[in-house]
């Protein structure tokens, strides 16, 4: 929701969140959350193997805050969490692909939590925007 | 999807492919959103 309120209006660039939902969980996420941004499903992690995400252990997630903020959260809106996918320890990231299809930056997450600043994306996404000019 | 896992860098390289849906059911290639820097957000959450 962070990236999509800071990229809000950019025309000059393609914003894609990648997660391992299926089409009637992104379908859902995008009306439960309000969500503009295109979501693409990739139920089978194979997006994020290409990119070579690395997996967590077992600590990073189950005893991570953010995991179950995420429970806690989902608890609130009368739902209980659902069993985990197949490669729920596989962590996620940011990257930035140049209009030529040349990845110019990456963050790659060390843990459930640790995302990039969304400062840092727009900072990368204007830099990447300024070559292709 | 194309592409071996990697656990390096992919800065500089080529990004991998990726035909993907959308929340409609429509693919989403790579390739066709090229020609504007392009964005991957990769969450770890569907809830």
């Amino acid at each position: 929701v962070e990236v999509q309120q800071a990229l809000s209006g950019r025309t000059d660039i393609v914003a894609l969140a990648v997660t391992p939902g299926s089409q009637a969980e992104l379908q859902r996420l995008r009306t439960e959350r309000g969500l503009t941004l295109r979501l693409l499903g990739d139920p089978s992690w194979s997006l994020y193997r290409a990119w070579g995400f690395p997996r967590a252990r077992w600590s990073g997630i189950w005893l991570s805050p953010a995991t179950w903020l995420a429970y806690l959260r989902l608890l609130a809106r009368g739902r209980r969490p659902g069993r985990p996918t197949e490669d729920v320890y596989r962590l996620g990231g940011d990257a930035v692909i140049d209009a030529s299809g040349i990845v110019t930056w990456e963050y790659r997450s060390r843990h459930a939590a640790d995302r990039p600043s969304i400062d840092e994306i727009v900072r990368q996404l204007d830099t990447a925007a300024a070559r292709s000019r | 999807v194309g592409g071996l896992a990697r656990v390096t860098s992919l800065v500089g390289e080529a990004a991998p492919s990726f035909r993907l849906p959308d929340a409609d059911g429509h693919p989403v290639a790579l390739a066709d959103v090229l020609g504007r820097p392009v964005l991957l957000v990769f969450t770890r959450h569907v809830h």
